[in-house]
């Protein structure tokens, strides 16, 4: 029973140190680094407006036609260096536009889209993407309102 | 220490968060319309051959009275689109020395026709009674009349 009274008697002076007299702290430089990729997963699209032909075609003229498609990326992680983004198609199937009301009918299109695109931190920016369709895809054409849909992959 | 290798740890996993995220994706609509387009244009027209009032009777056409050319448009449209042919009913001519009229009726092609983009000839007549030639003077009659083709 004496014995362990003495015993415990470090611990207390130690707290009355702690608590009465002043104490020398003990630093250390503990260096902590880290590096933030420009992944994938740093560019978020913002928005997507689709491509519409307007007016619409005349398979009597047939001329050439373009439409743009705008998709504003925002990419973080960059700090305050310039990186790029580029689009690329989901799949490499034939682009084609199908006639809502008789989906056999199709009208054959191009989509280009940019290589490389520059792009700040945490900054919106708009990519156009242009969609083609060559008059001699839709001179045969019925008359009608053709769609597709086309999935794009943001890549840093 | 521990303390130490939890932080390297955190970091780590911080960057294999980043580089496994998947790519931003989107669908891109696209979408176009092919107007019901109609394109005419004349290729011949018409002429009634010369109307004698005192040996002549009945109505008589650009198709079958002798001396006569049928009118003639050519007709290029959206494909599948099926048109229909108009004009006023009656089109006056003028006499080119006297001024008289002679009112004559058009004779349109029969719709609806599909003449597709490739195009089609389709002929247009015009008729004249005999009441009309036979209350005007000896001339020579000119006047135009639109065909209008639509969808």
């Amino acid at each position: 029973m004496r014995l362990q009274q003495f015993s415990n008697l470090p611990i207390l002076g130690a707290v009355l140190g702690a608590m009465f007299f002043p104490t020398v702290a003990s630093c250390v430089e503990m260096q902590v680094s880290t590096t933030i990729l420009l992944g994938k997963g740093t560019c978020s699209i913002v928005s997507v407006t689709p491509a519409t032909f307007t007016p619409a075609l005349d398979p009597i003229s047939a001329a050439n036609r373009t439409a743009d498609a705008t998709i504003t990326v925002n990419c973080k992680g960059l700090g305050n260096k310039t990186g790029t983004v580029a689009l690329q198609r989901q799949n490499t199937n034939p682009l084609n536009l199908h006639n809502t009301l008789t989906p056999t009918d199709t009208i054959g299109y191009s989509l280009n889209l940019p290589g490389s695109t520059p792009v700040t931190n945490n900054t919106d920016v708009p990519i156009t993407v242009t969609a083609t369709i060559l008059g001699s895809a839709y001179q045969n054409a019925a008359a009608g309102i053709y769609t597709d849909s086309v999935g794009i992959e943001v890549l840093p | 220490m521990k303390k130490m290798m939890k932080l390297a740890l955190l970091a780590l996993v911080g960057v294999l968060a980043a580089g496994n995220a998947m790519a931003a994706t989107t669908d891109v609509n696209v979408t176009a319309t092919v107007s019901e387009a109609c394109i005419a244009t004349t290729i011949t027209d018409i002429t009634i051959g010369a109307i004698d009032p005192t040996t002549d009777t009945g109505t008589l056409d650009s198709a079958s009275h002798a001396g006569s050319t049928q009118g003639q448009i050519n007709v290029v449209c959206t494909a599948g689109t099926a048109v229909n042919f108009t004009a006023l009913p009656s089109v006056d001519l003028t006499g080119t020395t006297n001024g008289d009229t002679l009112t004559v009726v058009p004779i349109l092609p029969a719709g609806p026709a599909t003449p597709g983009i490739a195009g089609a000839d389709y002929a247009v007549n015009a008729s004249v009674t005999q009441a009309q030639y036979q209350s005007v003077s000896a001339d020579t009659y000119t006047g135009t009349f639109t065909v209008t083709v639509a969808p």
